[in-house]
């Protein structure tokens, strides 16, 4: 290295790589990220006050005492099947031995249930065949007699295992809930009445019944599981098994979900439009990653009291009052109250305390940090609400 | 390497160099003396308002956010820039032994930079800053500090090529990695965040990268050069491993970029990756540069010789290698979980900042400075001098402490769940009441160092006639006639 | 000034010196280069720009992603409040006597292709929704302009929404129902009669 040119270049080099792997590389990536959210809607820019309340919140520096980021923390996986696929052979291995008894109860009867009504569907076809073709009257006779036998078969089987299923069940109301259940999870539209009856679910299906059907869910794990606990059963069923079914991340130890701070973690696409990113540098203050959700901005006066005295909301507070973002008017005698202007007893009688436009674009862009779902991030399901504790 | 002496011109005395530098570098030196202590009183101001709310409150262009960047910049660029650049220029001719090229380049690209540094300062003030956190620069002054570079980075390169001396010192690596390093980091900065910026989320960890870069590569390797030309020359022996050095040099070019970023950052998974493996990396670059220093100094108390410039780059050395053991943690995503949202970052880069980057440019200075100037190597107040040592000492281990250990205290604090908002605010405020007396500290010094500049100069300038020669003589008149009556 | 440099009283420029690195050193730094590059390989979720901290795979994030049909719902959603909340209202409740609810409506719940009938051509009134009896609202060819993407998604929200409890409806059975639309070669709006004379199912 005592060659002037070659450490000249040799520094290029390197710092073209340094470069290459933290700024190219990730802008590139990121400038490429698509807002559409896959269901007709998008991750839509701030307009208006809004907008400008960014660059009121960026010209006071807030970002160095408030972060606009919820981390991740611990989480398990409930996994919740919400309706079974087609074959049954697959399904059973792709869930293997990992469900529980009762809810191996519960596949089977809806497998049954998908049988019986596959059955009598092609009872019916096979019927409606045989009045149409005159030419096959023998043949389509056969395959009548065979259809109706399969059919008596599958609904026996089906009782069989409902039987089965009705005498381990002891809880009275579940067992006047698990046929419909099971009716929701098979995800078959029955059109036939003599055959709901035939299969014990009365005359028609009420409303009642038809949300427990709706809503049938089988929870496969329990908010535990880690991911590569079941990834290949998730695999299986929307690959192999065409399953529907939810993976819905439960909190373990996730202190910015369960304090509140958020509904899930911060993603790069809470930040896309953004004309400057503060992701925030210090949690001097509170978070802010979803102040718009939070009741403390529900109400604007109390937000702009705090904004122009944050001691008169809370004594201890140590946050600087911005005073400058709002107008002293002096009343005159007579005068009432501008509607807009701050209303708390502390303040003093003759004045009226006034928002600025600033101020109210502020408000506005707090109002607009929000941690609502995203399909790379859902809303994490808390099982220790804060205020519990 | 056969190069024949004769392709060569030869080495120019240090006594020829040292008077082509003197005032081009002096200029250099004098505004970062200013800057310094501009830098340190905004620092105490902004500091100050972290913890008594109603500070100043009233006046829109005093928050804290824009106190915060004023020092950040006034020290970065005004006294970073300028005290860099300046050793940079100094260190460069001695060590290729060659007289600074063009000296007016020098001059009129120093007007420029401090125009550049006002130019931001006014700028922040007025609400122009960017947005990121630690690289707050206007477009505009971005601008002007890029020429302004280019003019003294232009003397510095055609410097560099004048190749007198055959072999080049490992500190001329990392001065020239320096010298590259600053218009990338501030161009990449000034396009993708300022001028042209690009997309939202994207902004982060271009960032990230710029500030880090500036932090660990721009000023780490000003500080290194330093340290790395000074420890040896002043103990007289040779650096213990070229192999070392270059190793060292390398690998903090690659990951001085990459590390520390916030394990909670809103990225994908694999920048934080990314970052997390040059931490982890990272251990080498401190291993590299502090074994090498090490060896050097072998048998050596650096902290506790006699030379103060030896004082100030060991501890500058030390600094560095905590700073970078501080940064090889974040390796551990438990540890930086907890940190990463706390006064524990600010108080690091105060570590870096001044206990490494300030104290190798504050001894480099010192041992500079008078040589430029004169025949007399001793300060004129040279014991008041030693007090600029001290106080930035404390200062940086009173942060360090109490600021990592608070710190530590609070991101405990917020992994738990219900702890009250109150209870978070106070935790979160302690560290910073504590760094607070550290910032007092730096101010004091930087005003004693400006003044001892100023004797300096004077002394030099005006001779006999200086207040410092005035002073000495009134005071030796008085102890005369208080030996005479003592005699009598 | 004094122009004499002659003391400057210090030692010459430092050289470096030629002490190898330890081959140890390497054999380390080999090894948890590897180890690093290993753990990036392991954990880079294929540099998926979509995957954030704590999930850890792409194909793990698309299953988080909601379902088809939770998709089309709420695509659904987006075109109900687009073509229908002026007259069926946000909650589903219609309005006043002319306008029937669609929430808890027999109708939105029971046949899909009479439903989609009705949705296609539009009907008036009078019609007896949930019991009670409604004017001679007319309700306008809503659905012709809709394709049967949008009009699947419709569908489905407006069975599912308001706890109707309905299933969603896939895009044959929208076709199908098309299909016996045009097939009856209805012109203008329906009538509860027409629709019934038709061969749509009238829910009871």
């Amino acid at each position: 290295m005592n060659k002037a040119p070659w450490v000249f270049l040799g520094v290029l080099f390197t710092l073209s790589l340094s470069w290459w792997g933290m700024v190219y590389g990730p802008a590139s990536q990121l400038a490429g990220q698509s807002a559409d959210k896959g269901d007709g809607t998008a991750v839509l820019p701030r307009v208006g006050l809004a907008k400008q309340g960014e660059q009121v919140y960026r010209e006071n520096g807030c970002y160095y005492c408030h972060t606009r980021t919820a981390t991740g923390g611990e989480f398990g996986y409930e996994l919740r099947l919400s309706q079974l696929g087609g074959d049954r052979e697959i399904t059973d291995e792709v869930l293997g031995k990992k469900v529980t008894a009762e809810n191996t109860r519960l596949i089977n009867l809806a497998f049954e249930f998908k049988y019986v009504v596959a059955a009598k569907k092609a009872l019916d076809d096979a019927s409606k065949a045989l009045t149409d073709a005159k030419e096959k009257v023998q043949e389509l006779k056969d395959a009548v007699v065979v259809a109706k036998e399969n059919l008596s078969d599958k609904t026996a089987s089906f009782k069989k295992v409902k039987a089965d299923v009705t005498e381990n069940i002891t809880a009275q109301d579940k067992k006047d809930t698990i046929l419909f259940e099971a009716y929701g999870l098979s995800g078959v539209e029955i059109k036939d009445k003599a055959l709901m009856i035939e299969l014990g679910m009365g005359e028609q299906i009420i409303d009642e019944h038809r949300k427990i059907a709706n809503e049938a869910i089988i929870k496969l794990t329990d908010g535990k599981a880690q991911w590569s606990d079941i990834e290949d059963m998730v695999r299986g069923l929307k690959t192999r098994a065409g399953a529907q079914f939810k993976l819905q991340p439960v909190v373990i130890d996730w202190p910015d979900v369960q304090n509140g701070v958020a509904l899930r973690q911060s993603v790069t696409r809470d930040f896309m439009h953004d004309t400057y990113a503060m992701p925030g540098v210090m949690r001097l203050g509170p978070n802010l990653a979803n102040a718009g959700g939070t009741p403390a901005l529900a109400d604007s006066n109390q937000f702009y009291v705090h904004l122009y005295q944050p001691r008169l909301i809370n004594e201890e507070s140590a946050m600087p009052p911005y005073r400058y973002l709002f107008r002293k008017v002096k009343l005159n005698a007579g005068e009432s109250v501008p509607d807009n202007a701050l209303k708390h007893a502390d303040l003093e009688e003759d004045y009226a305390i006034i928002p600025t436009e600033k101020a109210e674009a502020l408000f506005e862009f707090l109002k607009s940090l929000r941690t609502d779902a995203l399909p790379e991030a859902p809303i994490v399901e808390n099982q220790k609400p804060a205020d519990d504790q | 390497m056969s190069e024949s002496r004769d392709n060569i011109a030869s080495e120019a005395a240090p006594e020829e160099i040292n008077a082509s530098c003197r005032w081009p570098v002096m200029f250099l030196f004098f505004s970062a003396a200013l800057w310094l202590v501009k830098a340190a009183i905004i620092g105490v101001m902004g500091s100050a308002k972290l913890h008594v709310p109603e500070f100043l409150s009233d006046i829109s262009f005093l928050t804290y956010g824009h106190l915060q960047a004023n020092a950040w910049v006034a020290f970065l660029f005004g006294f970073g820039g300028n005290a860099g650049l300046g050793l940079t220029l100094w260190m460069l001719s001695r060590l290729r032994g060659a007289p600074l090229a063009r000296p007016g380049f020098v001059i009129a690209g120093t007007v420029l930079w401090n125009v550049g540094v006002t130019a931001a300062l006014v700028g922040i003030t007025l609400g122009d800053q960017n947005g990121v956190a630690g690289l707050e620069l206007p477009v505009y002054a971005g601008r002007v500090l890029l020429i302004g570079q280019a003019f003294i980075a232009f003397s510095a390169i055609l410097t560099y090529f004048s190749r007198r001396h055959k072999q080049l010192y490992p500190s001329t690596w990392y001065l020239i990695g320096a010298l590259v390093a600053l218009p990338w980091i501030v161009g990449t900065a000034h396009w993708l965040l300022a001028a042209a910026p690009v997309r939202g989320a994207a902004q982060i960890p271009v960032g990230h990268w710029a500030t880090t870069s500036l932090l660990q590569v721009w000023l780490g390797c000003l500080g290194l050069a330093a340290v790395l030309y000074f420890t040896p020359k002043i103990i007289g022996r040779e650096l213990f491993s070229r192999q070392w050095a270059a190793f060292g040099f390398w690998m903090l070019l690659l990951l001085g970029g990459w590390v520390n970023l916030n394990s909670g950052s809103p990225l994908p998974v694999w920048q934080i990756k990314l970052s997390q493996f040059a931490n982890g990396l990272f251990i080498f670059v401190v291993i590299a540069v502090g074994w090498n220093l090490r060896q050097t100094a072998r048998g050596v108390p650096l902290l506790g010789s006699e030379n103060l410039t030896l004082k100030f780059m060991g501890f500058a050395l030390g600094a560095w290698v905590v700073s970078g053991l501080f940064t090889f943690c974040n390796v551990f995503p438990e540890w930086n979980a907890i940190l990463q949202f706390t006064y524990a970052n600010t108080a690091l880069r105060h570590l870096f900042a001044w206990g490494f980057f300030a104290m190798a440019m504050l001894g480099g200075i010192y041992y500079v400075a008078p040589r430029l100037l004169g025949a007399d190597l001793d300060w004129p107040c040279g014991r008041t001098v030693r007090w600029v040592y001290r106080l930035i000492a404390v200062g940086v281990i009173i942060i360090t402490l109490a600021g990592v250990g608070m710190a530590w205290d609070h991101g405990q604090a917020l992994q738990q769940i219900g702890v009250d908002a109150m209870t978070l605010q106070t935790k979160a405020i302690k560290p910073m009441r504590i760094a607070f007396l550290g910032e007092i500290l730096f101010t004091v010094s930087s005003f004693i160092f400006l003044g001892s500049l100023l004797c300096l100069l004077s002394r030099n300038c005006c001779g006999e006639l200086s207040p410092m020669a005035l002073w000495r003589q009134i005071r030796e008149a008085k102890m005369e006639g208080k030996t005479e009556g003592g005699a009598q | 000034m004094s122009e004499d440099f002659t003391n400057l009283n210090e030692p010459s420029e430092p050289r470096s010196g030629t002490a190898q690195m330890p081959m140890g050193i390497m054999i380390v730094l080999i090894l948890l280069g590897y180890i690093g590059c290993y753990n990036v390989d392991q954990w880079n979720a294929n540099f998926s720009v979509n995957v954030h901290a704590p999930f850890t795979e792409p194909d793990e994030v698309a299953s988080l992603a909601p379902s088809a049909e939770e998709l089309l719902v709420a695509r659904g959603k987006q075109v109900y409040s687009k073509n229908c909340v002026a007259c069926h209202q946000a909650n589903g409740a219609g309005s006043g006597t002319d306008i029937p609810p669609l929430a808890g409506s027999e109708w939105v719940k029971g046949d899909v292709a009479t439903i989609v009938a009705i949705t296609l051509k539009g009907l008036i009134g009078p019609i007896t929704v949930a019991g009670k009896k409604y004017g001679a609202g007319a309700m306008t060819a809503a659905g012709e302009t809709l394709s049967p993407d949008e009009l699947a998604a419709v569908i489905s929200y407006i069975r599912k929404e308001w706890s109707n409890g309905g299933s969603a409806v896939g895009i044959e059975e929208i076709n199908d129902a098309r299909k016996k639309v045009s097939d009856s070669g209805q012109g203008g709006q329906w009538e509860v009669k027409s629709l019934e004379a038709a061969g749509f199912i009238i829910p009871e």
